[in-house]
Order: structure tokens, then sequence, then C-alpha cells
């Protein structure tokens, strides 16, 4: 059995669970909505024998799960929303996370991804040292709660930017007069900066050892946020050099993870830098934009079934539906 | 010089700088985080600059860490404008745990994301580990035992000290309190967790022992 935790409504979890449903797998989403409704048991002897029911119900043995696609909300936010005077449901959508996720840190199989692995990018640093360690260049980074500082690192390294240190999503920016004015406002707390790298944007989705690289081209800061900025932004799927490749794999097995999206920029000079790896990657973006067959994959990875074997055409077909619905 | 980091509401930080005085410990606090002077740049971490107890320290100069601090929360940053405290506690949190990975010297325990004394998990998730290392599991909790290096405070059974010691040492960790259940001769882990009972003085100078012992 194959467990999809999540919300129906997410977008990776529902192109996945129909690639999974054309593959013939048995497949069973644990559907976040229902959180006020959910509760789980603990195995008698081995914990990753617990159990989960809906409405009193066994619906599913953890013991039975040979792999696990993870994409959960925090329940407790859930029931808050669905069942807000209700202290009981609270109660057990927190087992459940705690026992889902205790099980999906330890339990056989493949699990994309194991939640201990997911945290390294809770410290965007601490993720990116390990990045450096296995082969990846890192942009120049200082944290500072000293202006002066900034000024010298600014002085090494001409255009700097600057971004949040822990995974609250934040623009990145580049530090203009304007923010070298209020530069004192760093002294009550540590502020990254790093070098600006120029170049194009390549996001890397790495599973397992399959690549899946789309070039992203806007004139905007960050990307992800061209719209705001008023800029456009294209996207083409991209072959890596075989050695970048190898250390984005790299860089994906050291952080644990089985699926990743690593962040890539290449400089007009030809260096690649990494800027970031998201443990659970929001590919339906670029699978859209590329018609990369990434949720087929995943599919299949789940499935047991080598995700090298080439698609057939059919497959090809539910890729692009799945890509664009 | 040792380090001891942990919140400015937490007794034990004044407690263990008082009692490693010998080893100029020196106390650090998220309020340390909003004074002026840190420096770190991930690629060369020897050169940077910390700050404790408000003054600048070298890096270099730090021969341990003691973390007692999971995480930087809101009431660490009062000084902060309540509509800005959460962003600004979870940016310290992250930097420290970036900072306290990069330093070259021991840290008890070194820190994870997701908890700066190191792993932050559930009684459920500490059971599985537990299963994982072939140790019994417990459903009640009774004995508390902490884990301190290789010695072990707490235990009413040799059994008991050897079942704590065993998890320690399969999730790699010089710190760790483990809750054990089941038959004092035969027993199971409940939970554990990572806090570190400095209030007892014999563990107070084994987490000495363990910082200073530079391998």
């Amino acid at each position: 059995m194959i467990l999809l935790w999540g919300l129906p409504a997410d977008r990776q979890l529902a192109a996945v669970g129909r690639r999974l449903q054309q593959l013939g797998a048995p497949a069973f989403l644990l559907d976040q909505t229902m959180a006020a409704r959910t509760s789980s048991r603990p195995g008698d002897v081995d914990p990753l024998d617990a159990r989960v029911l809906i409405d009193g119900v066994e619906v599913l043995s953890l013991a039975d799960v040979t792999a696990a696609y993870l994409r959960p909300h925090d329940s407790r936010q859930i029931v808050e929303r669905t069942a807000p005077r209700d202290p009981e449901a609270m109660m057990r959508a927190t087992e459940v996370d705690m026992t889902l996720l205790a099980w999906s840190d330890v339990a056989p199989g493949t699990i994309l991804n194991r939640p201990s692995a997911m945290t390294s990018n809770d410290s965007k640093p601490y993720q990116t040292a390990i990045v450096a360690r296995h082969g990846l260049r890192v942009p120049d980074t200082l944290i500072t709660t000293d202006p002066e500082a900034v000024r010298a690192f600014q002085a090494r390294h001409g255009e700097l930017i600057y971004k949040s240190i822990s995974s609250t999503r934040s623009v990145v920016s580049r530090l203009g007069p304007a923010q070298l004015a209020r530069l004192e406002a760093i002294t009550v707390c540590p502020t990254q900066f790093q070098q600006y790298v120029a170049g194009s944007d390549v996001r890397v989705h790495v599973l397992r050892d399959d690549i899946f690289a789309a070039e992203i081209q806007s004139e905007a800061d960050d990307y992800r946020y061209a719209t705001h900025t008023g800029h456009q932004v294209a996207m083409r799927s991209v072959t890596l050099p075989g050695e970048v490749a190898d250390r984005c794999r790299a860089v994906t097995r050291a952080l644990g993870l089985t699926f990743a999206g690593v962040d890539l920029r290449r400089s007009p000079e030809g260096e690649w830098y990494c800027f970031e790896v998201n443990p659970s990657p929001g590919f339906s973006y670029y699978e859209a934009h590329t018609q990369a067959a990434i949720s087929p994959a995943v599919a299949r990875l789940l499935a047991g079934r080598s995700a090298r074997t080439p698609l057939t055409a059919a497959e090809h077909r539910v890729a692009g539906q799945c890509a664009v619905s | 010089m040792l380090l001891v980091v942990a919140s400015e509401w937490d007794r034990r930080g004044p407690l263990l700088r008082k009692r490693w005085a010998s080893a100029d410990a020196r106390l650090m606090t998220p309020r340390d985080l909003q004074r002026a002077g840190w420096r770190h740049e991930p690629d060369r971490p020897s050169v940077g600059v910390a700050v404790a107890a408000g003054v600048a320290v070298g890096v270099g100069e730090i021969d341990g860490v003691c973390t007692l601090l999971p995480c930087v929360g809101e009431a660490d940053v009062v000084k902060i404008r309540p509509v800005d405290r959460a962003y600004v506690a979870s940016e310290m949190t992250a930097f420290l745990c970036a900072w306290l990975d990069a330093l070259d010297c021991p840290v008890t325990n070194p820190p994870t994301p997701s908890c700066l004394c190191g792993p932050a998990w559930s009684p459920e998730r500490w059971r599985c580990a537990a299963a994982a290392a072939g140790i019994p599991t417990a459903q009640e909790a009774g004995t508390v035992v902490s884990v301190v290096g290789d010695q072990v405070f707490g235990a009413e059974t040799a059994e008991q000290g050897e079942v704590a010691r065993t998890l320690a040492r399969a999730t790699d960790l010089s710190t760790l309190r483990v809750t054990l259940g089941g038959p004092r001769h035969a027993p199971g882990v409940a939970t554990a967790d990572l806090w570190l009972d400095a209030y007892d003085a014999r563990i107070a100078d084994a987490a000495r022992d363990l910082l200073e012992a530079r391998p």
C-alpha cells in the first residue's frame, strides 16, 4: 500500500495520486480535510505497527505501507477551522501527526521525504554548509549584526543580496542605497547577506538518481515573485552537465532526501551556484511549464517500478494532463 | 572559555556559569543576538565574532558550548515590536543552528534545525528510535535516567543504565534524559528528551568534563 498524506487540493499530491491510479498501484489518501475525524492507535508491541482510524473505524495499518508521499499540513490548524470547539479532536489530530511523523522517519520503504531530513532548510546557512561540503558551490555569505562588517563584505564582493535565514519565505532583494541608509537596523537581529550572482536560474528536481532540470529566464532578482515586480518568467527543460547533475544527486543524498528541488544559478562565466534545496518541492509549477514527466516518475518510484524505464506514449499523455490540471 | 547558551528565563544558565567559573564560563542569551558585533561567514567560521554577556568574543577563543536553549521564542525578544517577534525569533533560531553547527569545538548536543539542543522528537519518535536500535519500548513512564557521555545518573538498576546509554549511543547524543517504563530489570523506553538537569551538581560536572574533553 502506498500512503499519500495531505490535502486533496495539493497539486503535487493530486498529480501523483492520478499517476498511481494509472499504474494500478494500490494507494491510500489520508485526507487531512478529515483531520478532526481521524485518530491513531499505537502498535501493541512494535511502534511501527500503528493504525489510523476515521470515525473510529480502522482504515490503515502502517505495517502495510510500503511507500509514502508526504505533503502534510499541521493537522491542528485544520481542526481549528473544521472543529473549532472540539478539544478532543485537537488532541487526536496531534497524536495522528506525531504517530505518522515518527513512523515516516524510521519506516522501511520509500518515503518522500523523511520528516527529520526535511527540516534542513529551516536554517538556510546550516543547509548550505552541507551543500558546500558535497561539492556544489554556494555564494559567499555573511550573517551579522555589525553594519561595518556588511560594508567590508560589500567592498569585497560588490553587489549583495539579503534574504531570510530561516525557512520563512522572503523575497530575495538586492542591497541598495535605501537599505544601506538604514543598515543600523541589523543590530537587533542577525541578517544574512550574500554576494550577488548574476546569471540564469535552473531548478533541478532530483528524484533518487533521476534529474529534471528547468532553466528559468527572468529579469527579476527572485523569479518566484517576478509578477510582483512587473517581470516575466520563461522556462524550458535543459540537460545539466554530468558533473553538476552528480553533485545535485550527492547533495540530495547527503541531506537525507530522496526527492528534492535544488535551486541553482549558472553565472555568465559558466559557474554553477546552489542557493537552496527544497525538501518538499512544489514541482507542479515547473512540470506545467516544461512538460517534464516528474509526477509519473514519482509515482513509479513509490510503486517500486524503475523510474528509469522509459514512459509509454500513454503515460506521457497522462503526465501532460497532470501537469496542466 | 566555555559558553552556556540559554534563555534568560532559564535559571540553569547562571547556575552553570557560576559552577563553571574556573573554566571562564560565559552565558549567552538571545539578548546577545540583539547586540552589534556578531560576524559569521559559513565558509570561514573560525574568524567569526560572537557576543556573550554583551561582550564580543572571537570564535577561536571558545573551547566548548553547552546549549540549554531549544529555540529562541517570542518571550526572548520582547524588545522587538510584537508584530515582528515571531519572525525575529525564527531568524535567530536559524542563525544559532548554523553557527553552533559550524563551531570547531565540542557542542552538547549538536544542533538540528528543529531544536538547538538536538533532535526535538515526540515520545512516539523516541520509541521508534529505540525499537530501531533493538531496545524494548514501554507505554508507561517510570524511572528517569540522565546520560552524560558514558555516565548515567538516576538508574535504579544496571539494566536501566544500560538501556539509557544504548539509546543515547544509538541516536548519537552525548547528553540525553531517558524515561523508562516496565520492569526495573527489563526496562523499555517510554520517551526521552534533551533536558540537562544542571541543578544536579554531578550532572553539571559531567557535562563540563564532556566539553573539556577535546578529542
